[in-house]
């Protein structure tokens, strides 16, 4: 059993694997700070049993993560789970790849975590667990993605991978440890409810690679079935 | 003689390969941002013909393929690219500068090669090679650092490796190339090998290219860098 006063932060927690995470760590008693971009949509999270926090965040808005840092202040955070993302919007060739696409794509999939990971590094060395988790997806591994398009997508994965394990290197040292994770093809709304297995089982496994991750770990890329991906 | 089109080429490592190709007899393309910088590329060699472009400007880049016409290119090395700041620690990177070197160094690139696809595929040697970084490496990144620029690199293997895959069925081979630590201006001079000898490199593993090599990311050197 983890310890009571073990705290995350989840984001984009209102639905899908961020929900899924925040009632699993609930319902084990940690404390819970889950972020949504739209209160109004937080119903399903509001819901949820035991000790959750609920608060605004939108990453991609300097002024919203300006106001969050400032709510948060100096708190300790266990773990942080930067989950919040937007997914491929279908499987387009390269002609199709729009300006307006791409840059939406990096700035929530890879500019959103990374900034907040940075910002809350005071945090993470206050706090006990010392663990840092982005989503990542099998679309970001370059050697393991059998597919052509999602070339957004893709670009923001791989990019969110590829600073992710920067900051992994570098922050080992504060004895902190970044983690990426793969969480399968799962039903959840982003993949249009097509995927291969829910966000229960999904989360479970990647909440059981974030326990045992150890210092050698830093910097590597899991699914959720434990199994290392290769970049 | 073939025909290869180099983007970013008045400087470094473009501008060798503009050089060396000129001198084996190639038509050589070679693009620049500035007219000044144009002007003296054309008058490198009579086989260079030089091309304003400024590869994040779509507008650019469709008058590039309609000076182009109906012409055929052999081999498109999309080597412009920028360094952005290497030395900001993580909490000063902001959103601009991501999309800034992301737009130059991960997605000109692409919309880049899809405009000139028509010149391609109408080439004979059908090659559309990259220019990427043993920065991209996640697997050999051991220490962080240069944040913006090893993503921008990562993003350029994920999307060169994704049209490959696409382009391939037309015969079209996309390749990723590691110049290696070149003595240039964006490694301030303090590279471990000359641009000839890079360049030299790079042109042994193009001219060696088959179908089968699409997709990967091949170094100055002849070998793969893992991911």
């Amino acid at each position: 059993m983890v310890s009571p006063a073990s705290r995350v932060l989840i984001t984009g927690a209102n639905r899908g694997l961020g929900l899924e995470f925040a009632r699993q760590y609930a319902a084990e008693g940690w404390r819970v700070l889950a972020t949504v971009r739209n209160l109004d949509g937080a119903g399903e999270l509001r819901a949820l049993r035991g000790k959750v926090d609920i608060a605004h965040l939108d990453v991609a808005d300097e002024g919203s993560l300006g106001a969050f840092l400032r709510d948060v202040g100096s708190a300790p955070i266990d773990l942080l789970i930067a989950n919040a993302g937007i997914g491929s919007g279908g499987e387009k060739p390269a002609a199709a790849v729009t300006r307006e696409e791409w840059r939406e794509a990096i700035c929530v999939n890879t500019y959103a975590p990374f900034r907040l990971a940075a910002a809350l590094r005071p945090n993470l060395e206050r706090g006990r667990g010392k663990k840092f988790a982005a989503v990542s997806s099998l679309a970001a591994s370059i050697a393991g993605y059998p597919i052509a398009g999602h070339y957004a997508y893709r670009a923001s994965k791989a990019a969110l991978n590829a600073l992710w394990r920067s900051l992994a290197m570098e922050w080992r040292a504060a004895g902190l440890i970044g983690l990426l994770l793969r969480p399968g093809k799962v039903r959840t709304r982003m993949t249009g409810f097509t995927g291969d297995l829910e966000p229960v089982d999904s989360v479970r496994g990647m909440r059981a690679v974030i326990a045992r991750a150890g210092f050698d770990d830093a910097g590597r890329f899991f699914g959720y079935d434990g199994r290392e991906v290769p970049w | 003689m073939p025909s290869v089109l180099i983007a970013g080429a008045n400087r470094g490592i473009g501008l060798e390969f503009v050089r060396q190709y000129a001198a084996e007899g190639w038509t050589v393309h070679a693009t620049a941002r500035s007219d000044q910088a144009c002007a003296a590329l054309a008058a490198l060699d009579p086989n260079v013909r030089s091309h304003r472009l400024e590869v994040t400007d779509p507008k650019s880049i469709a008058a590039l393929a309609r000076e182009l016409g109906s012409g055929s290119l052999d081999v498109l090395i999309a080597n412009a690219g920028i360094s952005g700041d290497l030395a900001r620690p993580p909490e000063q990177v902001d959103r601009r500068e991501l999309l800034e070197v992301m737009g130059v160094n991960t997605f000109a690139p692409l919309h880049l090669a899809v405009a000139l696809r028509p010149h391609l595929e109408r080439g004979r040697l059908k090659i559309a090679a990259a220019m990427s970084s043993l920065m991209s490496s996640i697997a050999r990144n051991t220490n962080g650092t240069q944040y913006v620029y090893r993503a921008s690199k990562t993003a350029l293997n994920a999307v060169w490796t994704s049209l490959a895959r696409e382009w391939r069925p037309a015969g079209l081979i996309c390749v990723l190339l590691r110049p290696g630590f070149v003595r240039t201006e964006m490694t301030d001079f303090k590279g471990e090998l000359e641009a000839p000898e890079s360049v030299r490199g790079m042109r042994k593993v193009v001219a060696g290219l088959t179908l089968a090599d699409a997709g990967r990311l091949i170094g100055y050197d002849g070998l793969d860098l893992p991911w």
